[in-house]
């Protein structure tokens, strides 16, 4: 390069000396020039143009296209070079050439042929590893090798992705793996699919640590802290852990801390190296440790926990000490005494060694007086409302239940003074000035607070005129119709960088990749309106060559293929690329779903789009123990407590499922469940996405259930269901489906008179077509603040559909959930079913009936509690018809992660729809047709999986029933003729029981 | 089938006596320079210079060298906005050879046109003032750094035989030309880094 520079920079000052030199020589100099190809062919006419090979990635019309040259036309070198290029930057090729040979055309003299020879470029469409042995897994060694999904296949790059997988595997201890490699090549699509195959062998196992640095304790402790060595608890077990990264990194982790502890904060242990022994196969990590001084953290001013300072002052999250990390620690400290009230709290720290072990830093805290932020005023402001400022803001005035102090800070009341001017700014008010005032003692009150933000607003710029140039009118006009910056709009920056990202967006998706976006603004000839103007330069259009999907080893090819929506032809979209991505994923049964474009950096106008999937593991197996503490208690046979005791039911749950059955997208699952409750296997057959329909799903169901969840009976249960779901739209579902049961009663198990136990012991079989309908509508479905849930589910029995007995239901629910202010949500749900029956047998069978009450429905209920009972042996035996409203207001309690819940449920379960009454007394032992009501307080802890909810409930009016003194024998051998609990004569073997006034139910979730 | 065999035979002969017009010497990303564009900047280099041409291995190596470097400058000035001469600017540099006696004559016989020779020179205008606006302003020469460089030329053997000019009246020229080194450092630096990204492949073939 310095030649080249020194001769052109010698030429372009006129250097005199080297001109003289090139007139010198000008004369000695042999000509060499002449006999070049130029001189032989150009100008010659191309008679012929072949490729070879024939078969070119390229369709002839694209490469008519690309080639600047054409039959007939007269060859210059200068176009040759052009071609070369351009067929060179489509990327396709690896080597271009292109050769002349002579053709005598007879009188006309002699003509040129071209032949242009090409090499092929090859594109990576998938990397496969087989033969692991985790870890490191599949994925950790197809990321370690570096080849990109798309990327052009250079086989050099195949060395060193062995490489760093060999990198890979010897950090997990397979220091002898070996790695075969493959590539298969497809010439039609230049795909190449590299396939490693790999032979892990043994793994190494530790054998020791060499230990260097300040120790300062016996190597063994060391050892035992890495857990290199086996063990059990303190108990040394003889040999050595295998080698992997993760124990490695965890070893170091866990010495860290080991000699972190005692405040040696700083301590440091490092790898230097892991020393591999070939014969033995085994390795010794070398490191250095560093203990570090002994720090040592104090306030002085004010007292902190020692837990509170951890958490405040971040070298112990870090493990480090530094300035910045003080000031940090110091900033924080400010921030919690400021959210205690101490606004006016000041913190200043020293940090000094006063031995040459021991770092001392001390936090010297003036907290001053304590203040509460009364009340926060915003003036000024006309275009928004202050309900609408105070939404950005971080103030917040003081309250009894949450911040008693309320939140205030310098710092807070800066950013929101940001936040409002940038809301201003946003909505064409650029020069908005936003100011505060801060009252304190406010009133005579010592310590109050008052915050008044001033805002000076302004006038509001606006768009006068917008115009968009470099785009067609049609995609102008529509467009305009998505921006922000229209005529008469507020105008702002941020409204420009939003219609910026909304254009390049739209032509992104529509095949532009390189679509550029430009805005200048001039000021209008009206006042505070600005003129702007919208430059697009759209690049060349991307079209879909084709989809190239790999990696499927069972799945059908054409449910993935109905998955993905490009097809050839179509401008190249990212938005539609994601999408059928995310519509792959949804099937369920893809681990990985990889997307890229072929070729990305070429220059051509068609490209193919890869999707390369991993598919899921087949079989998934789930395995659980759990236990239920509710009022189930008391004994099968036994007829006390028909309100229930506490009982406690251990429980075991079974289940394997099988996803992607026969490459169809199905799922075939098998859920069982033990416990001293009930048993249960449910078989399911799954069928998302049905025919292709992403809206549909066929669902078939098998379940055998053996319970006595409702206290009366035992039920055994077969049941054969099939349902369709159609999702109408985003909150609206409808599912219909027909459902087989036959359900048989334990004789022996039902607690009720002895007369009715022939008829109600009967196995009953029912067969019902229904359907529901589900409107969703709420903002969140597992904690809702707003919204509403609409069901409807309506069923019917018929002998038609094999059904021995005719009867409807149908069960309502509407729930609506309506926030007040921020954080407070009232919420409601009306819950309404009916069951008419139309012949068949002559009452509604015991297990059809509604039996309701509990955690979810009625809270002064246990479980299934509700409703009409028995009038000798005061069991529930269920009930036509029910009613029942909650209401529940939901308020914080302490902290973001607590809540608390005031309720109130009212209804029943009721013997016939014509028995639903709203009457609050109960009229005597066997009426049960009446109103219940519970009123009480709840707790909402926030976790990951929803809130996990305790219900205390009290009810003013809970239910009094007969119950039956003695045994089930007792009561069979009552003759049928001897009156018993009668409300005229009292019997001895009957008294007088209630549900208890008081009722708490624990659960996961919101109670609707 | 006999006519077919002819026109096949003639075919093969024909391309028997094929050649090659141009090929990819070196690939630089998406961008190729062909052997015909290495082959025309040694003629245009022994032009200016009045050397025969050096079409040997080596030399057509160091061409394509130097031409990977002109590209790598030029999408770097076009990437970052610099403005370099215009096309325009070539005239001036070609007026100096054009006033030579033999100037037609000498473009004939190496070869190359006139707009070959503008596009050589226009090429190392650009080079030359791109490393200008790129470099200059980051290199700075110190007093010191000029002083050093005076003495240690007084220290060299032989330069008490010629007595060196004073330092005063050489600070001008020791200033410029560290400059000049320093920036030529500079390029050479950034280039290597700019390289060893910009996968480029030689093709063995044009360099035969």
């Amino acid at each position: 390069m310095t030649i080249m520079i020194t001769t052109v920079r010698a030429l372009s000052l006129g250097n005199v000396r080297l001109r003289m030199l090139v007139a010198l020589f000008a004369g000695l100099s042999p000509a060499f020039g002449q006999d070049t190809p130029t001189a032989r062919w150009e100008g010659r006419p191309i008679s012929r143009i072949e490729f070879d090979p024939p078969q070119q990635p390229l369709t002839l019309e694209e490469l008519n296209r690309l080639l600047p040259f054409k039959e007939g036309s007269s060859l210059t070198m200068a176009e040759v070079r052009q071609a070369i290029q351009k067929l060179y930057s489509t990327g396709r090729y690896s080597d271009v050439s292109i050769d002349a040979s002579q053709i005598d055309t007879g009188q006309d003299g002699t003509s040129v042929a071209l032949r242009i020879s090409t090499q092929l470029n090859y594109f990576i469409s998938g990397v496969n590893v087989a033969g692991e042995n985790e870890p490191p897994n599949r994925n950790q060694l197809i990321t370690a090798s570096k080849l990109e999904l798309g990327a052009l296949f250079v086989e050099s790059d195949l060395d060193q992705a062995v490489a760093n997988m060999q990198e890979k595997l010897r950090a997990n201890g397979l220091y002898n793996a070996t790695i075969q490699n493959r590539v298969d090549r497809r010439p039609e699509t230049e795909e190449a699919n590299v396939y490693f195959e790999l032979d892990p062998k043994t793994r190494a196992h530790f054998d020791g640590a060499e230990l260097a640095g300040d120790i300062n304790r016996p190597k063994e402790s060391v050892l035992r802290a890495t857990g290199w060595h086996r063990g059990l608890g303190p108990i040394w077990l003889p040999g050595w852990w295998e080698v992997t990264e993760n124990r490695v990194q965890t070893g170091l982790e866990r010495l860290r801390k080991d000699f972190q502890k005692g405040d040696r904060l700083e301590a440091k242990v490092t790898l230097d190296k892991l020393d591999y022994h070939s014969p033995s196969n085994t390795v010794t990590p070398y490191l250095t440790i560093d203990s570090g001084p002994i720090v040592e953290v104090r306030t002085t001013g004010t007292k902190l926990s020692a837990s509170r300072l951890r958490e405040l002052v971040p070298i112990y999250q870090e493990r480090s000490v530094d300035r910045s990390l003080l000031v940090e620690g110091q900033r924080n400290l400010v921030e919690y005494l400021r959210s205690q009230g101490y606004f006016d709290a000041q913190v200043d720290f020293t940090w000094n060694d006063p031995e040459p072990s021991r770092s001392l830093i001390e936090y010297d805290i003036m907290r001053g007086d304590r203040h509460k932020l009364k009340r926060i005023e915003i003036t000024g402001n006309r275009y928004f409302d202050a309900a609408t400022l105070r939404e950005r803001m971080y103030l917040q005035p003081a309250s009894l239940l949450r911040r008693r102090y309320g939140r205030y800070s310098e710092r807070l009341l800066q950013q929101d003074e940001q936040n409002i001017a940038d809301l201003y700014r946003a909505n064409g008010f650029s020069d908005v000035m936003v100011t505060h005032k801060v009252e304190d003692d406010y009133g005579g009150e010592r310590g109050s607070l008052v915050v008044e933000i001033q805002v000076n607003e302004g006038p509001q710029w606006l768009v006068n005129q917008l115009v968009i140039e470099g785009i067609p009118m049609e995609e102008a006009e529509y467009l305009r119709s998505t921006l922000r910056s229209t005529e008469g709009q507020p105008y702002s920056a941020a409204n420009i960088a939003a219609d910026r990202d909304t254009v390049l967006g739209y032509y992104y998706n529509n095949g532009y990749p390189d679509a550029q976006f430009e805005s200048s603004q001039d000021p209008a000839p009206v006042q505070n309106r600005v003129n702007l103007r919208y430059v697009v330069a759209l690049g060349v259009r991307q079209y879909v060559r084709g989809t190239l999907v790999r990696g499927l080893e069972t799945t059908n090819p054409p449910l993935v293929a109905s998955r993905i929506s490009l097809a050839p032809g179509d401008p190249i979209s990212q938005s539609r690329i994601a999408q059928s991505q995310q519509r792959l994923y949804d099937l369920g049964i893809f681990s990985k779903v990889q997307t890229a474009l072929q070729n990305p950096e070429g220059k051509e106008e068609r490209k193919y789009v890869l999707f390369h999937l991993d598919e899921a593991r087949k079989y998934s197996f789930n395995f659980g123990v759990g236990a239920e503490i509710a009022r189930i208690g008391g004994g099968t046979t036994s007829l006390d407590y028909p309100a229930g005791t506490t009982g406690f039911s251990p429980r075991l749950s079974v289940g394997v499922s099988r996803i992607n059955f026969m490459g169809l997208g199905h799922t075939v699952s098998l859920q069982t469940v033990a416990s001293t409750l009930r048993r249960r296997a449910l078989f399911n057959y799954v069928a998302p996405q049905f025919k292709g329909h992403e809206s549909l799903a066929l669902t078939f169901s098998a379940l055998f259930d053996d319970s006595r969840d409702v206290r009366t009976f035992s039920a055994r249960r077969w049941e054969g269901s099939v349902q369709l779901a159609q999702k109408v739209s985003r909150a609206n579902t409808l599912q219909y489906r027909y459902t087989f049961r036959r359900v048989t009663l334990d004789p022996n198990s039902l607690k009720i008179t002895p007369q009715l136990i022939p008829l109600l012991s009967q196995p009953v079989r029912v067969g019902l077509i229904g359907g529901s309908f589900i409107q969703d509508r709420r903002d969140d479905p597992v904690n809702s603040h707003r919204g509403m849930l609409n069901t409807v589910d309506l069923a019917y029995a018929w002998k038609g559909f094999a059904s021995e007995t005719d009867f409807t239901r149908l069960l309502l629910r509407n729930a609506t959930y309506h926030p007040l202010g921020r954080e407070i949500v009232i919420a409601r749900s009306l819950q309404v079913g009916y069951i008419q029956r139309w012949g068949g047998l002559p009452d509604i069978p015991l297990s059809e009936r509604f039996f309701s009450g509990g955690a979810s429905t009625h809270r002064a209920f246990p479980d299934n509690q509700a409703g009409p009972r028995d009038l000798i042996t005061g069991f529930p035996i269920g009930g036509k018809a029910l009613l029942f409203h909650s209401t529940e207001l939901r308020f914080p309690l302490i902290g973001d992660n607590i809540g608390g819940v005031l309720f109130h449920d009212m209804g029943n379960v009721y013997s016939d729809v014509t028995s639903i009454s709203f009457r609050f007394h109960q009229r005597n032992l066997q009426d049960f047709d009446y109103m219940v009501h519970g009123i009480g307080f709840g707790i909402r802890v926030r976790t990951p999986v929803g809130p996990i909810r305790g219900d205390f409930s009290f009810s003013p009016n809970a239910p009094r029933f007969f119950g039956f003194n003695g045994t089930r024998d007792d009561l069979l051998k009552v003759p049928p003729t001897q009156p018993l609990c009668s409300l005229q004569t009292p019997s001895p073997m009957c008294s007088n029981q209630r549900i208890s006034w008081f009722q708490f139910h624990f659960s996961l979730g919101q109670t609707f | 089938m006999l006519a077919r065999a002819l026109v096949a035979a003639g075919l093969i002969l024909g391309w028997a006596k094929a050649e090659t017009l141009d090929r990819i010497a070196v690939s630089v990303g998406q961008d190729v320079i062909t052997e015909s564009q290495v082959l025309l900047d040694l003629r245009v280099a022994a032009f200016l210079e009045h050397k025969p041409v050096d079409l040997s291995g080596a030399a057509k190596r160091q061409s394509a060298q130097r031409l990977v470097d002109q590209l790598l400058i030029l999408r770097e000035a076009v990437d970052s906005h610099v403005t370099l001469p215009a096309t325009e600017a070539a005239a001036g540099l070609v007026a100096p050879y054009a006033a030579e006696t033999g100037y037609k004559t000498d473009l004939v016989r190496y070869g190359i046109s006139v707009q070959d020779l503008a596009a050589h020179l226009l090429a190392g205008l650009r080079t030359l003032t791109f490393t200008d606006l790129r470099f200059r302003p980051d290199v700075q020469v110190s007093p010191a750094d000029v002083r050093n460089y005076y003495d240690g030329l007084a220290r060299q053997p032989g330069s008490a035989a010629a007595p060196l000019p004073s330092f005063e009246e050489s600070r001008e020229q020791i200033e410029k030309l560290l400059l000049e080194q320093r920036v030529l450092e500079a390029l050479d630096k950034w280039l290597a880094t700019v390289r060893n990204a910009a996968r480029i492949r030689y093709r063995d073939k044009a360099f035969e």
